[in-house]
């Protein structure tokens, strides 16, 4: 027995000869949020289908609050799974007012069961004005609320969020992540949201995982996504960064005589500016940022570099500038 | 259990389908079993005049099916006159009015004892202006009246579909309101002017009264001349296997116009575009095209039916009528009830399991649409006496009763029951799906509460255009009822071929008021949905 919420074990699918997901692995903890990041296509969303039980094709094991729902041999339907689910499109019933919509799930239940159920739900997504308004009449943001309500309604034991917030605009797209994400966190939900975008991954989830053509490169925190990428692709995917060639790196390294791989990963922040520094790296090209500046570096052997530095150090493309090269620990590939 | 690979929805389909098919299979094959002598009598004597007679119709009935529905569904869509929504409602009347009605109406007009004959001939002295309609321009006028409506309904929910998002690109890129008539709005809504060509081409095609007539000689009156001995069963056989070749033709091509016309919305939101309102000339303009169509298409006709049915009311007219009546609204219930359990269960399949072989079943259990009825009549009877055959009591529970009648009008009227239930079925997406998937509710609970609801538009439509083209249907009908049970169509037939026009008359207004009823709510049901 095993007290993860979630596992899935070496789930593989193959669609029409295509391999969409290959041997995916991981485990969540009850309460914890994760988040399926790549990019499109990459088979986050056949991920979520499959442990929806929606995707019968695949292979693997996936077990839920200790109960296999998947195994070679069995396969428990959807509706069997207690699993919510969060659609990209919202999937509101146009001809529900929001009240029915969150009830569509819960219909079974007690009369007064069902009411008491509508007013906490309604008033954790806050929503009870609009009790009575069509989906049409409704914002995407509120629609999404809604779809948020009528799946947590059923209390299941793992929300699957399926691109939620990716239909409406940025500033709400953060606001409601930020909302939904404390919603979560105060039922103690386990959650499993899917993204293309690494900003919302990185304040939405506990732990992301990433996906590359199927396969899951790395399952863990941002921090370590981010200061300990196992892939090529993880340190080019997420943030900011140059993959330089180990060559180029060496000269600017403490301990010259060190065998660097290949390739090494270099960050925006280890890079600091120096006005100071004996080094200079001249300004290809710069970004404004607001409180940073985001520029690219070129030192005399041709290596390029970015680095972040504070908005009132405006200096000019062209110009050559003072550079120190910080590097805790250094990020290797192999080609 | 996994996701069972014949789910009990694909298996009835499946059921469904075959039984949709297989009389169209009978006809078909007959194809394969060439009879020689026949055969080279039929390549030398008669195909070359059908083959012409029958494609120089549908070019006829295109152009003028096209040339009146679609700048009819244009002016309704984009301007504003006065008694717009009058002609609006004005333009789908015909679709109460069965071809071989308006057939006789003007044939009984025009020909040389017809009211307006002679009105020219005695009263102006004007025989030069007397054009004679018995010919290929009199078919063509005449079923393009008959038909037009498909265009001009499909054209204008395209046209109402397409959202402002599509008038608003054209006008920021400096394009005139022709222009973007020519380079937006006609090309956005052209798979559906053409669906609604090729539904009325298909009427064409199948149509029997009308064609006859007129005398005017095509695949289906051939068939029927066979039939009755002329030539042979089986020659009128192997015609209609050519007929349905012609037919797959147009079935393929619309199919694949059904794929396109989800990408016809421009926009998200789709806002309906403001009317404009015309000013004099286009007032001027669009009242007198307006007023021309619905003029010949239903004013003539009908003022005419009334007239005729007024002056022969009282000599025949009695309780036969009510037995007419009734008789008619029982089969059309019968087959509407029949047809739409079978259309759900397969626009259900085929929407949930959208997979090849759903879709050749889709496709080919709607055949039977373009299929005269006169053929599919006996290709049912052929079955269904095969089946009473082998389960050998001797009786004719199959033949004899309402059961062969009721089959046969099912698979010609499939598709019409299919298309309007698939295209509902749209309205409920995946993720609907996959929501109803998740949940722990019954799964006939969601049939009822979201899946019926949500296609309930379809539905609808769907009774309302079977309950008239049954009322309307008149080969099937005549050739597989139950002996003695005489309809309002059955009784137009007996009188129209007695040459008695005015006699025809009566049947023929029962029929056009009944079948104006769901003419009139399928109207207001349209005019709704603009209005959302």
């Amino acid at each position: 027995m095993t007290n993860k919420t979630l596992q899935v074990e070496n789930i593989s699918l193959t669609l029409n000869k295509n391999v969409v997901l290959r041997d995916v692995n991981f485990s969540m903890e009850k309460g914890e949020i994760a988040c399926l990041l790549g990019p499109s296509g990459c088979g986050k969303t056949s991920l979520l289908r499959v442990i929806a039980g929606l995707e019968s094709r695949s292979q693997g094991m996936i077990s839920l609050d200790g109960n296999q729902i998947q195994n070679q041999a069995h396969f428990i339907a959807p509706e069997k799974r207690n699993i919510g689910m969060v659609f990209q499109d919202y999937a509101l019933f146009p001809h529900f007012d929001v009240e029915d919509n969150i009830l569509f799930s819960i219909e079974h239940l007690k009369k007064e069961k069902k009411h008491q159920k509508l007013n906490e739900l309604l008033a954790l997504v806050q929503l009870e004005k609009f009790r009575k308004c069509y989906p049409h009449q409704l914002s995407g943001g509120q629609q999404q609320r809604v779809a948020l309500a009528r799946a947590l309604a059923q209390e299941p034991a793992i929300l699957l969020l399926d691109e939620p917030f990716s239909n409406l605009d940025t500033e709400l797209r953060y606001q409601l992540s930020e909302d939904v994400r404390s919603i979560l966190k105060s039922l103690n939900m386990t959650a499993i949201l899917v993204t293309h975008d690494q900003n919302e991954a990185f304040s939405f989830a506990d732990k992301i995982g990433v996906i590359n053509n199927g396969v899951i490169e790395q399952f863990a925190t941002s921090y370590d996504l981010y200061h300990s990428p196992k892939s090529l692709f993880i340190a080019q995917f997420i943030g900011e960064g140059v993959i330089v060639k180990g060559d180029l790196l060496k000269p600017f390294l403490p301990d010259h005589n060190k065998t660097l791989l290949s390739l090494v990963l270099i960050r925006p922040d280890d890079i600091t500016h120096n006005d100071d520094s004996a080094l200079k790296a001249k300004i290809i090209k710069k970004t404004f940022r607001g409180s940073h500046f985001l520029y690219l570096l070129e030192f005399e052997n041709k290596m390029q570099v970015l680095s972040l530095v504070q908005s009132h150090h405006d200096h000019h493309i062209g110009d050559l500038i003072g550079v120190k090269i910080e590097i805790d620990h250094l990020i290797e590939f192999t080609l | 259990m996994r996701t069972s690979i014949l789910s009990v929805s694909k298996f009835l389909s499946l059921i469904i389908g075959t039984i949709a098919i297989v009389p169209i299979i009978i006809i078909f094959t007959s194809f394969l079993d060439i009879d020689t002598n026949i055969w080279i009598h039929l390549k030398n004597y008669v195909l070359p005049e059908l083959i012409v007679n029958t494609v120089l119709l549908i070019l006829g009935v295109s152009l003028g099916t096209l040339c009146i529905g679609v700048p009819l569904a244009y002016l309704n869509s984009f301007f504003d006159f006065p008694a717009r929504k009058f002609f609006t409602f004005l333009a789908i009347l015909p679709l109460a009015i069965p071809a071989y009605i308006m057939a006789f109406v003007y044939i009984a007009l025009f020909d040389s004892t017809g009211t307006w004959s002679i009105f020219i001939k005695d009263f102006l002295n004007l025989s030069f202006f007397l054009p004679s309609i018995r010919n290929f321009w009199g078919v063509s006028f005449v079923l393009s009246l008959c038909f037009y409506p498909y265009v001009y309904l499909l054209a204008k929910n395209a046209f109402e579909n397409q959202g402002i998002r599509a008038i608003e690109v054209g006008q920021t890129m400096g394009l005139s309101s022709f222009s973007i008539l020519r380079k937006i709005t006609i090309p956005l809504a052209r798979s559906w002017i053409f669906s609604g060509l090729l539904l009325a081409l298909m009427e064409t095609l199948a149509d029997f009264g009308a064609v006859s007539i007129f005398n005017y000689s095509t695949f289906t009156t051939a068939i029927y001349r066979s039939w009755f001995g002329l030539y042979s069963l089986k020659s009128a056989e192997q015609l209609a296997s050519l007929l349905i070749i012609a037919v797959l033709f147009f079935v393929i091509l619309e199919r694949q116009l059904d794929k396109k016309k989800s990408y016809t919305t421009i926009g998200r939101g789709g806002a309906k575009p403001q009317r404009v309102k015309l000013k004099f000339f286009g007032t001027f303009l669009a009242l007198s095209f307006s007023f021309l169509v619905s003029f010949f298409s239903f004013l003539i006709p009908a003022t005419m039916i009334t007239k005729w049915a007024i002056e022969v009311f009282n000599k025949d007219f009695d309780e036969r009528y009510l037995g007419f009546i009734l008789n008619s609204i029982q089969i059309s219930i019968l087959t509407v009830a029949v047809l739409l359990i079978a259309g759900l269960i397969m626009a259900y399949a085929v929407r949930k399991y959208p997979g090849i072989i759903g879709a050749i079943i889709k496709n080919l259990s709607s055949l039977g649409y373009a299929v005269p009825g006169s053929v599919l009549a006996v290709g049912v009877f052929i079955f269904l006496n095969t089946i009473e055959t082998q389960i050998g009591t001797g009786q004719k529970i199959l033949t004899g009763g309402l059961v062969g009648l009721i089959t046969g009008l099912s698979i010609r009227f499939y598709s019409l029951c299919l298309a309007p239930l698939s295209t509902s079925f749209l309205r409920i997406t995946d993720s609907h799906f996959s929501v109803m998937s998740l949940s722990k509710n019954k799964k006939y609970k969601n049939f009822l509460n979201i899946i019926l609801p949500l296609i309930k538009p379809g539905i609808i439509s769907a009774a309302l255009i079977i309950f008239v083209e049954v009322l309307k249907e008149m080969p099937i009908t005549l050739m597989t009822r139950p002996f003695g049970k005489e309809t309002l169509a059955i009784r137009v037939f007996e009188m129209t071929s007695e040459g008695e026009w005015q006699r025809a008359a009566l049947p023929s207004l029962f029929l056009i008021l009944v079948s104006l009823i769901p003419t009139i709510l399928i109207h207001l049901q349209s005019e709704n949905n603009h209005d959302k």
